[in-house]
């Protein structure tokens, strides 16, 4: 579904990502762990067309989609989930989810839809007419994906959806990512959390300073001695 | 007296209209381009110019003249953005530089083509309609009727519309705002537009009741600034109510006090607003 070759992306002088090769398959969950600076939000907002990237190659479905707006590319079904989750904060939920539909052709009708983000969270219904920025961060967490399924993604990137959650919070989203994905989304998980991310996941990367260092099955990395030490703390 | 104080509201509300519409332009301006638009000034007294042009020397009919100059006010803004706003989006010094540059090139050509002489339209539409013994100008409650309606449309616009919600939650975070899939740049674009539109139309009104001079944009964009500060910077439809209270008060104001003080009316209401609400008559926190 999501093939990326030979990414080169700089900030100025720096270089953050080298040579990032990652593919996702349909309806997979994958991945994307390593320590703070690794480049995972890099990656994300590059793929969601929000930096430009100075080389490479990125096809969504066979298609290359290196030259697309992020408008077109949310219009296509590539969604970010960003980190920090970047909710309107003075809009209320509804009105937070609506906007998720925007680049949809039939965005006047996505009203209906709201209802089927509401089954997922049912705690963003109770609080529909609130303004977003007073609610947890697990609620505006729970927000940011639901505005984001607004869309109708066909991939989600979501970057450190954990971040700052309690860990009955992080089990919710577990299940929530298993939830999108039994939907039939297909998924790129951003992760410091690695516990979580791999528990999640079909397969994963593992990215050290801008470059792909481990690749594999989930439950084989979260066995690997390296991963282990590094990421899982044991 | 009675005469003189509804004669005076009506006045104030036409006028704080005016300043509201262009206080608009400034606030929407600024909350999506991040520049304070001083130039918005210039363009109402270029609407004014170019509907006196076409209504009195061309001999368009008056509402035909409004369309045109705002039409051409509009090009212009539309020029002024791409060909300069463009580069100075976000950039709140550069932003201004090009403004105050845009009013110096605007006023000199105005000043070069038709010279200081205070220019008039010739009547509009004569008469005036008589409620309750209270004698009201005919073109007067027409252009305080236009302005509603601009004014209540711009609402709808913004609160009802796809565009509209964009702009607000572009306001509040861009960067998520394209990840929802706007456009930002052509945001940007029509705001800026629109904003230089609304003030086009605001000039194209205010020459069917007052004087026209070069130097008008500059007072009208002072009290512009003046209502959206009032209102609290940011909060669109406050820059409009603010255009009003302040248009109003100096209205009101020179019935009871000195006339040649009419302009610290306003300002006066606008310390004592700041005072007790730091962040505006309407303004959150
Ligand atoms: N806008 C920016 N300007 C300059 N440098 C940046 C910018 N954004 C990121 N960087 C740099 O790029 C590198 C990778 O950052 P990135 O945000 O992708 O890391 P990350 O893996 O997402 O980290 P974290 O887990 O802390 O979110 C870092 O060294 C960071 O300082
Ligand atoms: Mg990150």
């Amino acid at each position: 579904m999501l093939e990326v070759a030979a990414l080169d992306v700089f900030y100025g002088k720096q270089q953050v990502l080298r040579g990032l090769n990652l593919r996702v398959g349909q309806g997979e969950v994958v991945a994307l762990i390593g320590p703070n600076a690794a480049g995972k939000s890099t990656t994300l907002r590059v793929l969601a067309g929000l930096k430009k990237p100075a080389t490479g190659n990125i096809a969504l479905a066979g298609r290359n989609i290196g030259a697309l707006s992020t408008a077109q590319r949310v219009a296509g079904g590539l969604v970010l989930v960003p980190e920090g989750r970047q909710i309107f904060a003075r809009f209320t939920v509804e009105d937070n989810l609506l906007m998720g539909a925007y680049a949809r052709r039939d965005r006047d009708s996505s009203r209906g839809d709201l209802e089927r983000v509401f089954a997922m969270f049912p705690r963003l219904r109770e609080r529909r007419e609130q303004r977003a920025g007073s609610m947890s961060g697990g609620e505006q967490q729970m927000l940011a994906i639901g505005r984001g399924l607004m869309a109708k993604p066909s991939l989600m990137l979501l970057d450190e959806p954990t971040l700052g959650l309690a860990p009955i919070i992080i089990d919710e989203l577990s299940n929530t990512i298993h939830n999108l994905a039994t939907n039939g989304i297909t998924i790129l998980l951003a992760e410091q959390n690695a516990a979580m991310a791999l528990s999640c996941a079909h397969r994963a990367y593992v990215l050290e300073s801008g470059r792909i260092v481990l690749d594999g099955e989930a439950a084989a990395l979260a066995n690997a001695p390296e991963v282990k030490q590094m990421y899982l703390g044991s | 007296m009675i005469q003189l104080i509804i004669g005076q509201l009506l006045n104030g509300a036409i006028v704080g209209s005016l300043y509201g519409i262009v206080a608009l332009g400034i606030t929407l301006t600024f909350g999506i381009t991040g520049i304070v638009n001083f130039a918005l000034g210039a363009f109402m007294m270029l609407g004014a110019y170019f509907t006196w042009y076409g209504y009195e020397l061309i001999g368009l009919p008056y509402p035909i003249a409004v369309i045109v100059a705002v039409l051409l006010v509009a090009t212009l803004g539309l020029v002024a953005d791409l060909g300069l706003f463009r580069f100075t989006r976000n950039n709140l010094v550069n932003g201004l530089l090009v403004s105050i540059g845009l009013i110096s090139i605007i006023e000199a050509s105005v000043l070069l083509t038709w010279t200081s002489t205070p220019k008039d339209l010739s009547y509009v539409l004569p008469g005036s309609l008589r409620v309750g013994g209270i004698l009201l100008p005919k073109i007067k409650l027409a252009v305080f009727a236009v302005l509603l309606l601009v004014i209540a449309s711009t609402y709808l616009a913004l609160t009802r519309t796809w565009i509209g919600r964009a702009a607000f939650a572009y306001a509040q975070n861009p960067e998520a705002a394209a990840l929802m899939g706007v456009k930002t740049n052509r945001l940007q674009t029509i705001v800026t537009v629109y904003s230089t539109a609304l003030a086009g139309l605001g000039g194209a009104l205010y020459a069917s009741l007052y004087s026209l001079e070069p130097t008008i944009g500059a007072y009208y964009v002072l009290k512009a600034v003046e209502s959206a500060i009032l209102a609290g910077i940011g909060n669109t439809i406050g820059a409009l109510v603010g255009g009003i209270i302040i248009g109003i008060s100096e209205g009101i104001g020179s019935v009871f006090l000195p006339t040649a003080f009419r302009d610290a009316y306003g300002m006066l209401f606008l310390v004592l607003i700041l005072l007790f609400k730091p962040s505006g008559l309407l303004g959150s926190k």
